[in-house]
């Protein structure tokens, strides 16, 4: 709970989605603006394809939590999933991967300066390393985030929120929005 | 298999049987009632259960120049916790809170609870899990919620 909310309404990032599989966001330009339609949320992860256990366990749980709600509410949620591994998650791979969790998201690539610009503005962070044995290491912020149509970030899950949990909350936030 | 009446039981007498007739409406009534505000009584408790179960509030305060130090443990010291290598876990329990305060010139975040410069940020846990806030080989704070 913060007094002052993160504001990221001012944030846009290049959207690579598969435009059959495009979600509600709002795109201009082929930038994707981090703030939700009225009456709808967006639900931001920063992650990397790569990733064995957080990302895809993150997005499962978030998958499931969209399950518990009716069809209304479930398609007023967009999942925004923003690489923080340009280099190695291509837009196809990408596709691929959104769309055991999500039929319709929005798949965000950067490799710029408005990647890091962005993860500030959550206040996350992402490094990439490179290990002795020559794996690339990375570790990010594995916080999911919910926008609201102000674009204020109204919540901040940490990772291990359970579904039920996650599911409740959104109610509460899609109710909130309507 | 029901356990009714049948025709080998012994009949009540006449009278205990009309007594029963008058007296047994009323005490189902009775009980009904108790039943209807037993249920009441677990609907009401239930409802503002989250008002009155609070937990504990641990704070975290990182002073000025924590960033530039190695280690940060110490700030973890007042909360319940454990150490399993280089990883820190807080113990907490359901209904607790961590309040992050940030007195530092850069962000601080604690299981995904990130500080701005100058910023106090409160978090309370519902419910049991293990919390984390990244997603990295050398993960060093866990919140761990309703081990102890």
């Amino acid at each position: 709970m913060r007094s002052d909310p993160l504001q990221v309404g001012h944030i846009t990032l290049p959207d690579v989605t598969d435009p059959t599989r495009l979600a509600g966001g709002i795109v201009e330009d082929g930038l994707l603006g981090m703030r939700a339609r009225p009456d709808r949320l967006l639900v931001v992860y920063f992650g990397f394809l790569s990733c064995p256990d957080v990302c895809p366990t993150t997005l499962a749980d978030l998958r499931s939590a969209l399950d518990r709600l009716d069809e209304d509410r479930r398609g007023r949620v967009d999942l925004v999933y923003v690489t923080v591994d340009p280099d190695r998650d291509g837009p196809e791979e990408l596709a691929t991967y959104l769309s055991h969790f999500a039929p319709r998201h929005h798949a965000v690539r950067d490799t710029g300066p408005a990647l890091q610009e962005a993860m500030d503005a959550f206040l996350a962070s992402a490094r990439i390393g490179v290990a002795p044995d020559g794996t690339i290491e990375v570790a990010h912020t594995a916080v999911l985030y919910a926008v609201d149509a102000t674009g204020h970030v109204v919540v901040e899950w940490p990772f291990g929120m359970s579904a039920a949990a996650l599911a409740d909350d959104l109610s509460i936030l899609l109710r909130r929005a309507a | 298999m029901t356990a009714g009446p049948t025709a080998s039981e012994t009949p009540d007498p006449p009278d205990a049987r009309a007594g029963s007739r008058a007296r047994r409406p009323q005490r189902m009534r009775d009980r009904g009632r108790i039943v209807i505000a037993a249920g009441i009584v677990l609907i009401a408790a239930s409802l503002f259960a989250p008002l009155f179960d609070r937990g504990e509030t641990y704070e975290i305060v990182f002073g000025p120049g924590a960033g530039s130090r190695p280690d940060q443990s110490a700030v973890f010291a007042p909360i319940p916790h454990r150490r399993t290598g280089d990883v820190v876990w807080l113990e907490l329990e359901p209904g607790d809170s961590l309040v992050v305060r940030n007195l530092d010139d850069e962000v601080h975040q604690v299981a995904g609870i990130a500080a701005r410069p100058g910023e106090t940020v409160l978090h309370t846990f519902r419910e049991r899990g293990v919390f984390s806030d990244e997603c990295s080989l050398d993960l060093t704070v866990f919140v761990e919620v309703g081990r102890r």
